[in-house]
């Protein structure tokens, strides 16, 4: 398939991230993939501010974890925010945070141009390494579009598979999207966390291609975050007092 | 002398009598005792028979369930719609009678009232107008449970199913363009014959567009009774409501400016709404069954078994044991040999194994939604009533 950014159909776009912008979160990350852009910040884990807070967990005295999406998605937001919940609540290890101590994430979407489900599930997860908070596994999220030939078209022609598609390719018509959370990237053996899906008119052969083309593409993720905390880590080794301390 | 021993008898008598004393205190603190430990006893087994998570688990563990279901056993299913859908009802003043008689409220296009085991929610269908930005029409849908209980899950199914309908229902037939084509030479005409207008109707004739105008069905969901998986109960009864949905015969009145809801007992032509796509949930949670053979941690984590708990209860949610959970809906509409997708929604703390846990729920979704398609197309004439097990 011919992409408009010349990339390949299994291929994603350049990442960016920067972590610790914000001085008075616990954690936060920039996440940039393309166009995309989100800003998470996560405070915690911390008491939680409302009784409220506490009567909506469940009856464990386990940690909770909270997250918060613009308002310009509310349209979707609910749907969202469950599931971020959920990715987040089962790579987090909670036995390490206090009882009943509250972990909030608070993003913001600067820029939408596609797999923006995606991008918030790895800001949030990078916020969350940024504030040290353990976590049992890295979970890496990978959209998927497909693109289903219309009647008009040449009948012969296949579904087109793309990762990480952008705004455009995912508002083609007759295109349904999916975002599939892959678990154990850096093993051999990947399992899949999480999935949501939008406007899809797929098989089971077609998930099957998608999450074939997602185990693929997850390493480039998990080398990513290495790269971006080991610059961190050297980052904060250069310092003054560190200068001082070696001489 | 005699007297020096009384004294000792006396003491002797007072010592057994302490030891007698002493040995009654013993027996009635090994009574207590005895008491004690069969009153926590007795209160362990209340509390493992009232806890819902080791309730639960108890009937999990002997591979069956509390309502006594096999774990891929989907609850019985009714469906009872009323509508104005019926294509085999002629038009003779009987039939006429009872189509008014049924559903005499003329702004509620469909209903439906659906039971999935002791789970039941009742849908209506009603309309609005009003403009659009794309010439297309909409869908609305609003949950709601009996004395504002349990109002913070409605967020994310009214979200979910929204969207759902907005995927599935071809939008365009919402539209009212049609009504631009045929009254805008009268709608230009009364403004150019008539220049008494009112400020109001001067204002109103230039917003109003009627090229942009549509219709928004509002679906609105009332739990009658939550025992569990509201998520497929609310999606049946969406469909079940729209399957059996009449589109409004509008007029436009041009006088008022507004669009005006012609009898039912004129002879109107009928235009039933289209769905194309006929979307069937199944929601299955998911129950790792721990060995506990094994000693070592890791080991035990690879041979958890897992378990599809189909359609579950109120019970088996709340007990704390599914923590994951699997919606699927497919469209029952789509050929048996290559089923069609319309939905895949899964977040949990325990992740799947793609080539064999999800294509087995998969599997089990397919099967939910031939059962389903039979029972809507048994379901045929309004108020009666079948089960599928």
């Amino acid at each position: 398939m011919d992409r408009s950014d010349g990339r390949s159909a299994s291929s994603l776009r350049p990442l960016s991230c920067e972590l610790s912008t914000l001085r008075d979160a616990n954690g936060s990350a920039v996440w940039k993939s393309g166009g995309t852009t989100v800003l998470a910040s996560c405070h915690g884990p911390t008491a939680p501010r409302q009784p409220q807070a506490l009567a909506d967990h469940t009856s464990t005295s386990d940690a909770l974890v909270q997250v918060l999406l613009p308002s310009s998605f509310r349209h979707i937001s609910y749907e969202w925010e469950v599931f971020l919940v959920n990715v987040l609540t089962s790579c987090i290890r909670l036995e390490s945070c206090p009882q009943h101590s509250i972990i909030q994430i608070v993003l913001q979407i600067p820029s939408n141009d596609g797999s923006v489900l995606a991008a918030c599930v790895h800001a949030s997860v990078s916020a969350l390494m940024d504030a040290s908070v353990e976590l049992n596994y890295l979970p890496v999220a990978i959209s998927c579009v497909i693109n289903t030939p219309t009647e008009t078209n040449n009948s012969d022609k296949q579904k087109e598979f793309c990762l990480d598609p952008t705004l455009v390719e995912e508002e083609q018509e007759k295109s349904g999207s999916l975002t599939m959370v892959v678990v154990g990237a850096e093993e051999k053996c990947t399992q899949m966390g999480a999935i949501h899906t939008s406007g899809i008119r797929a098989t089971v052969q077609d998930i099957m291609k998608c999450w074939s083309m997602a185990q693929q593409a997850a390493s480039a993720v998990t080398t990513f975050w290495r790269l971006a905390l080991t610059h961190k880590h050297k980052q904060h080794a250069q310092t003054l007092f560190a200068g001082v301390i070696n001489s | 002398m005699v007297k020096e021993t009384e004294p000792a008898n006396e003491t002797m008598n007072e010592a057994e009598h302490d030891i007698t004393a002493t040995t009654d205190i013993t027996a009635g603190s090994m009574s207590v005792d005895n008491q004690q430990e069969d009153w926590s006893q007795l209160m362990n087994q209340i509390a493992v028979t009232l806890t819902a998570k080791e309730y639960v688990e108890n009937y999990w563990k002997q591979k069956t369930r509390p309502d006594g279901r096999l774990f891929s056993q989907t609850r019985a299913t009714t469906v009872v719609s009323v509508g104005d859908a019926d294509a085999d009802v002629g038009d003779n003043d009987d039939d006429l009678a009872r189509r008014k008689n049924e559903n005499s409220n003329p702004e509620v296009l469909g209903s439906a009232l659906v039971t999935v085991g002791e789970t039941r929610i009742l849908s209506t269908v009603t309309f609005t107008v009003g403009q659009s930005t794309n010439k297309a029409g909409d869908v609305a849908v609003t949950l709601s449970f009996p004395c504002g209980q349990d109002s913070p899950k409605s967020a994310p199914i009214e979200s979910y199913i929204q969207r759902l309908l907005l995927e599935t229902i071809p939008l365009e037939q919402l539209s009212l363009q049609h009504y631009a084509d045929d009254s805008t030479v009268n709608f230009k005409s009364s403004l150019s014959n008539n220049r008494q207008l009112s400020s109001k109707q001067q204002q109103r004739s230039a917003v109003v567009n009627l090229a942009f105008m549509a219709i928004r069905l509002q679906v609105s969901l009332q739990v009658v009774h939550n025992d569990g998986n509201l998520w497929d109960a609310a999606v049946l009864a969406s469909v079940a409501a729209l399957r059996r949905t009449i589109l409004p015969a509008l007029e436009w009145n041009s006088d008022s400016q507004t669009f005006c809801l012609l009898d039912k007992s004129d002879l109107v032509p009928k235009t039933q709404l289209q769905l194309p796509i006929l979307p069937v949930s199944l929601t299955l949670g998911i129950y790792y069954q721990k060995e506990e053979d094994d000693a070592d941690a890791a080991a035990a984590v690879k041979h958890n078994k897992l378990n599809w708990m189909t359609d579950p209860t109120r019970l088996e949610e709340e007990s704390g044991w599914l923590t994951s959970c699997l919606t699927v809906v497919i469209d029952a509409n789509s050929s048996s040999n290559d089923c069609n997708l319309v939905s895949l929604e899964y977040s949990g703390q325990q992740p799947l194994t793609v080539e064999s846990d999800l294509l087995l729920a998969l599997h089990m979704a397919a099967a939910r939604a031939k059962e389903i398609k039979t029972l809507l197309l048994v379901e045929t004439k309004p108020m009666a009533k079948t089960s599928a097990k």
